[in-house]
């Protein structure tokens, strides 16, 4: 029934002042507890480092939750389940020194994998001629070596098929690890290049030529000449307006692009005259991905923006995981010119955050670090060794979209069969990302 | 028959649940905006009237068209059948052929009044007019394959909402981006001297790896690009004459013709056996080596030795040459590099230094 409660006071005002009162006791002994602590750690660092190490917060990123894999090739080819990729990688290289020590610290294997990539980076330091040419490999080499030992504590707490025998994990590391950390293309699966060789194996260095277009009965013609900006070597051709003309559908615009030398094509959605999706296409009859865009903001309405030059830009693609995530990487490098022009200073970001894909555009400049900035970290959350004192400067330019893909269709079009498809039921489970 | 004036007087003065008044023309002058409707499917002509009510009619004949197969049945309800509802309507199917249907149509209603023989074949025209035209749209839709996105459920569309703003606080975009170009830059992803580095800051780079001892460096390596990029520094102050005077003052050689030549120092090269001139400075240090080695083997000559002198102390002018072409102006633009190009002496001056 009704609930006494002999604690509460009546008297409104009376009991607002109590609970101010209370509320800045609390809060005072806070203050002073956080002041002493800090004073503590101000004489030995490392009870700061320990605490800080102990108190990670806990994220969504880190509480990321994967499918299980039930036979390793099945799980490969397959684009439905959401397996991180650089997780089966690390596995087939353990499995294959085949030794299982009890307490494995997971930094022995790590080793072995970034042995193998250290040569990579070792020679295009050596080679500078070559820069943009091995440029290449080291973007995509470099930031392995700091993903595997976050990558492999969190993975080893949660993989299933992992040997008892091992240690568990150690404590949780920065959250900032692998879920923002930048691909490495290289680790494809082999299964996943088998079932879509087109675009996994571009024949040597072949600059990319886009055809953009829109839906029919589009206005969007100036967000369209916006994307001709972003992809260099792109070209922008109107749908047919007329009411009576024939309307070329998509098909045939494809077959159109493949005999005048395309690559791709990428068709700009609209709805109420805001670019709602962009489909791409690989030519010629490769997949298909839509996507849906939100957020569509023009160069013209950041602030401090800049205007793009010509330029190649640079590219990074930060945290695709999955297969399908990886698939979406390589479909987005293929869009750009494999050699970016580095004195354009220009670098195309394509950063996916939980099935979100950021994309934005900066012009760079590597500057010295002012007195009051701090250095820049690294994944695991140390300062970067050797480059204390820079930091880099940018300047957005251009349009910043977000991307999420919905579908991926095996040919053209809806009727050739989906490869993958989003269901809004499967983004119940908070933790589940398929990207 | 009887029934048929009772039943209309009920439904036209009190109530039809058929009857559909729209505001409009509901008397008999302009008959094309008339203003009452019936919606009765079986409605030949769907306006309501004392000819036209299904319900009000026991004698009635109607075209309608079955959904699942677009085909045309005529339906016809007979006097005989009155007192059985469950089975007034005969349904007939008609061809797909238009004119045989019409025919179809004309000896089914046979002797029956005009008014409804003739509404129906205009419902038939209508019905196969309107058949055909579904299926040219299904056929062009079919060509263009443009699907309609259908519209999000607006309790998803909220949640995508407010996780990509989430997503985006938790991914940090740009500083993601600052580590991963520091990052390149660090490992040498950019070359030896990259084109979008200022000079300073590429320095403090380097000395920094070095400090800690990053990356496998040459040591003999290291001590030749940084004396060189000290050389480099010194002489672009300096304007590019009096960069040759000092040159020459600096190094002892016999040639005079070797002022800022690299292209001497090719065909010296080639006639030597050593590797031609490289841009990067780097690659110097490695070619000495080589070139002394080489010319050890050879034999030391005195002839070999003296040139391998004066190659040595040509090597260093080499070395100067290419230092203005991997030169960047300042400027706050995008860096453009600006190349030198040189010609290589002729093959006369090569036989003079080889007597």
């Amino acid at each position: 029934m009704a609930s006494f409660n002999p604690l509460r006071i009546g008297n409104k005002l009376k009991r607002q002042q109590q609970h101010q009162k209370v509320k800045k006791q609390k809060e005072n002994t806070k203050r002073d507890d956080r002041f002493q602590r800090r004073r503590h750690e101000d004489k030995n660092p490392e009870l700061r480092e320990a605490r800080r190490a102990k108190n990670v917060p806990a994220t969504i990123d880190s509480k990321r939750t994967w499918d299980e894999a039930n036979a390793d090739e099945e799980a490969e080819g397959k684009l439905g389940l959401s397996v991180d990729v650089l997780h089966t990688k690390r596995r087939k290289v353990e499995e294959e020194e085949k030794q299982v020590p009890d307490e494995i610290n997971p930094e022995d294997h790590v080793g072995d994998v970034e042995d193998d990539e250290e040569p990579a980076a070792v020679s295009g330091t050596e080679a500078g001629g070559d820069g943009d040419g091995d440029g290449e490999e080291d973007e995509l080499d470099s930031m392995l070596g700091s993903d595997d030992s976050d990558d492999d504590a969190e993975a080893d707490a949660q993989a299933k098929q992992d040997p008892p025998d091992r240690a568990p994990s150690e404590a949780p590391s920065a959250a900032a690890s692998a879920a923002t950390a930048t691909t490495d293309l290289n680790l494809t699966p082999d299964a996943l290049i088998a079932r879509f060789p087109a675009l996994f194996t571009p024949s040597a260095d072949i600059d990319p030529k886009v055809l953009v277009t829109t839906a029919l009965n589009s206005t969007l013609h100036w967000e369209a000449q916006l994307l001709t900006s972003l992809f260099p070597g792109s070209a922008y051709i109107r749908r047919t307006a007329h009411f009576r003309s024939y309307k070329y559908s998509v098909r045939e615009i494809c077959h159109y692009a493949t005999n005048q030398s395309y690559t791709h094509v990428v068709i700009l959605n609209e709805e109420r005259k805001k670019p709602k999706g962009l489909d791409i296409v690989h030519l010629p009859a490769g997949p298909m991905f839509h996507f849906s865009i939100s957020n569509w903001v023009e160069g013209a309405r950041l602030p401090g923006h800049g205007n793009p030059t010509n330029h190649y830009p640079e590219l990074i693609l930060n945290g695709f995981r999955t297969p399908l995530g990886l698939l979406a990487a390589h479909l987005f490098k293929s869009l750009f010119p494999p050699r970016p022009e580095i004195q354009g200073r220009q670098v195309v970001t394509l950063h996916n955050q939980r099935d979100y894909i950021f994309f934005r555009r900066h012009r760079y400049v590597f500057r010295d670090k002012r007195g009051t900035e701090k250095s820049i970290q690294g994944t695991d959350g140390k300062l970067m060794k050797g480059v204390e004192e820079i930091r880099a400067g940018l300047q957005e330019l251009g349009p910043r979209f977000t991307l999420k893909l919905r579908r991926v269709d095996k040919g053209i079009q809806f009727r050739s069969g989906q490869e993958w498809v989003w269901e809004a039921g499967a983004e119940k489970v908070r933790t589940r990302f398929s990207l | 028959m009887a029934s048929d004036e009772i039943v209309w007087h009920y439904i036209n003065q009190k109530h039809c649940s058929f009857k559909l008044k729209l505001p409009g023309n509901s008397s008999s002058h302009q008959k094309s905006t008339k203003s009452n409707f019936c919606r009765n499917e079986h409605n030949v002509t769907g306006l309501c009237n004392r000819q036209s009510c299904p319900l009000a009619n026991s004698r009635y004949a109607t075209i309608r068209s079955d959904p699942t197969n677009q085909r045309l049945y005529l339906y016809i309800k007979t006097v005989e059948r009155a007192h059985l509802p469950n089975r007034w309507w005969e349904k007939i199917r008609l061809s797909s052929n238009y004119t045989k249907a019409l025919q179809q149509v004309d000896e089914r209603l046979i002797y029956w009044p005009k008014f409804l023989t003739h509404k129906c074949k205009q419902r038939l025209t209508r019905l196969t007019q309107v058949r055909v035209r579904a299926q040219r749209l299904a056929k062009e839709d079919e060509r263009l394959g443009e699907r309609l996105v259908s519209r999000m459920a607006p309790k998803i569309r909220r949640r995508e909402e407010t996780r990509e703003r989430k997503a985006e606080a938790a991914a940090k975009i740009e500083r993601a981006i600052e580590r991963e170009l520091v990052e390149r830059l660090r490992s040498g992803a950019y070359g030896d001297r990259p084109l979008n580095v200022e000079e300073n800051v590429w320095k403090k780079v380097m000395r920094g790896l070095e400090r800690s001892q990053e990356g496998v460096r040459d040591e003999a390596l290291d001590e030749g690009i940084e004396e060189e990029e000290e050389e480099y520094e010194r002489e672009y102050e300096r304007e590019p004459g009096e960069q040759e005077a000092e040159a020459e003052v600096e190094y002892v050689s016999d040639i005079e013709e070797s002022d800022d030549e690299a292209g001497d120092m090719e065909e010296f090269d080639d006639w030597l056996g050593g590797e031609s001139a490289e841009e990067e400075g780097s690659e110097d240090g490695s070619d000495e080596e080589e070139e002394a080695s080489d010319e050890a083997e050879e034999g030391a000559d005195d002839d070999t030795a003296a040139l391998k002198q004066k190659l040595e102390g040509l090597k260093r002018k080499r070395d100067s040459a290419p230092a203005p072409k991997a030169r960047k102006k300042p400027s706050k633009g995008p860096k453009t590099n600006i190349e030198y190009e040189y010609v290589p002496e002729p093959q006369q001056r090569a036989m003079e230094l080889a007597r």
